[in-house]
Formats: C-alpha cells, structure tokens, sequence
C-alpha cells in the first residue's frame, strides 16, 4: 500500500514537471524569438520552470547564439529551446532510477540585429 | 483466524487495486492536459511565425515604397490589397506551418489577415482553437 501511494505522489509529480517544462520552454523560446540571446532564454526557462527547481534543469538551444544564422541576421529562421529535469525519486539513494522529463518549444525569431 | 486473514487480504487487494486504477486515471488525465498545453503552445508559435512573416511583407511594401517615393505620381500603399495577396498568404502560411510541425503539430488550415483601424489582425484556426496575432501600422488606408 506504501509502494501504490508513492507510486501516486510519483505520477502526480511527474504530471506537474511535464506540464511546467513545457510551459517554461515555451515561453524560453519566445523570449529568444524576440532577443536572440541566450543568457535572456536561460533566465526565463529558470524563471518559468516553478514549481520545479532550476539548479534540477538542464538546457540545449538550437542553434545557439555562436552558431548561424543567429550569429548574424537570424529573423524568419527557427530557434528550439529542449530541457531536461530529473525528478528526484523517493528511496533513490537505495539504487532507484531517477524519472527524466523533457520537454521542447520552437519558435521563429522575430529578432533583427 | 483463516477467516479474517482472507478478509485482510481481499481489503488489501481491493485498496491496492483503487490505487492502480488512480495511478492509471491520474496519467490519463495528465496525457490529456499536456497535449492540450502542446497543442496550445503550437498554435501560438504558428500564428506568431504568420504575424511575423505578414510583418516582413509589410516592411518589404514600405522599403519598395521609400525606392519610388520621388516617382510621379507617388506609389500608395495598399496594405488590404498586400494583406490580400496570395504571395503573402502563402508566406504567412508556410511559416505558420513551419512553426507547427517544429512544434509538433501540424498546421493545415488559413491564415486569415485584415486591416482594422491602425492595426494589421493576424488569425488562424488550429485544432479547433482561434489564434490571433496583431500588428500595429501607421494606417489601414491607401496612403
């Protein structure tokens, strides 16, 4: 009866982490649709993530700031924000696989140099 | 004693069997919000991506116009016939499309677009959800 009500809290959990690295990619790629920079869709993805822990979320954007076209003139073209959060597993210190949830957002950039 | 134990153990079974059908309930409805989140966010992405193909063509309209502004008689910008064009429509779809299926989702429907006022209303219709865009502009009128 224990393992069916952590496998409850575990599922409602992993509900709220899907549902909020959704959001906060989107709303990561929308920010970089409108700055091109990267520091500003890292802040907002940590920004947005709530309830989830940032320091728990790792990021990728494609392409990234350094790489073209978003080194030069990116409007008209696509940026994709991923993230990744590993959901902490009760007992997960006995030898437990952590839960990964990823989630994605593209957006076209808007941005003009 | 055998009794209750058979007891206990049915109880257990049912409680247990509650909590599976819960857990089963609870991911179904998840499923269900989250494709409902990603379906939104893929509109959103699709109707910005036509705004800001819409807004490209009315900057390239204005541009053409700066070129001949000295021509007589001076050029006047129609935005209801640019907003009308099919090459726009067509850019704002393609982008919108783009947009979608980076999302995920596919986008097969129309980009909708008129002038009210001082403002350009972008429009579309993705899985059964209105989404709009608007672009401010100096006028709606030929000028």
């Amino acid at each position: 009866m224990l393992v069916v009500a952590i496998a409850m809290v575990l599922v409602a959990e992993l509900g709220i982490a899907r549902l909020a690295l959704q959001h906060a990619t989107a709303e990561a790629a929308r920010a970089g649709a409108l700055t091109n920079d990267d520091e500003q869709i890292r802040g907002t993805l940590a920004a947005t993530v709530a309830p989830l822990a940032p320091d728990r979320v790792t990021s990728a954007i494609d392409p990234s700031q350094a790489e073209p076209p978003r080194n030069g003139d990116p409007r008209g073209s696509l940026l994709t924000v991923r993230a990744t959060y590993s959901l902490p597993v009760p007992l997960g210190f006995v030898g437990l696989p952590r839960f990964v949830v990823t989630a994605s957002a593209s957006r076209r950039i808007e941005w003009t140099p | 004693m055998r009794g209750e134990r058979g007891q206990a153990l049915l109880i257990a079974a049912l409680i247990i069997g509650i909590g599976a059908l819960a857990i089963v309930g609870l991911r179904l409805a998840q499923d269900r919000v989250l494709a409902s989140a990603e379906t939104q966010s893929a509109g959103e992405a699709a109707v910005e991506a036509a705004a800001a193909a819409i807004a490209d063509a009315y900057i390239a309209e204005i541009d053409s116009l700066r070129v001949h502004a000295f021509d007589v008689p001076r050029p006047t910008f129609d935005v209801a016939g640019m907003l009308a064009h099919p090459a726009t429509l067509d850019a704002a779809r393609a982008a919108a499309s783009e947009a979608a299926a980076r999302n995920g989702a596919v986008f097969d429907g129309l980009v909708k677009a008129r002038c009210v006022g001082a403002t350009i209303e972008i429009e579309i219709s993705h899985a059964g959800r209105q989404h709009r865009a608007a672009l401010p502009v100096d006028s709606c009128s030929r000028r």
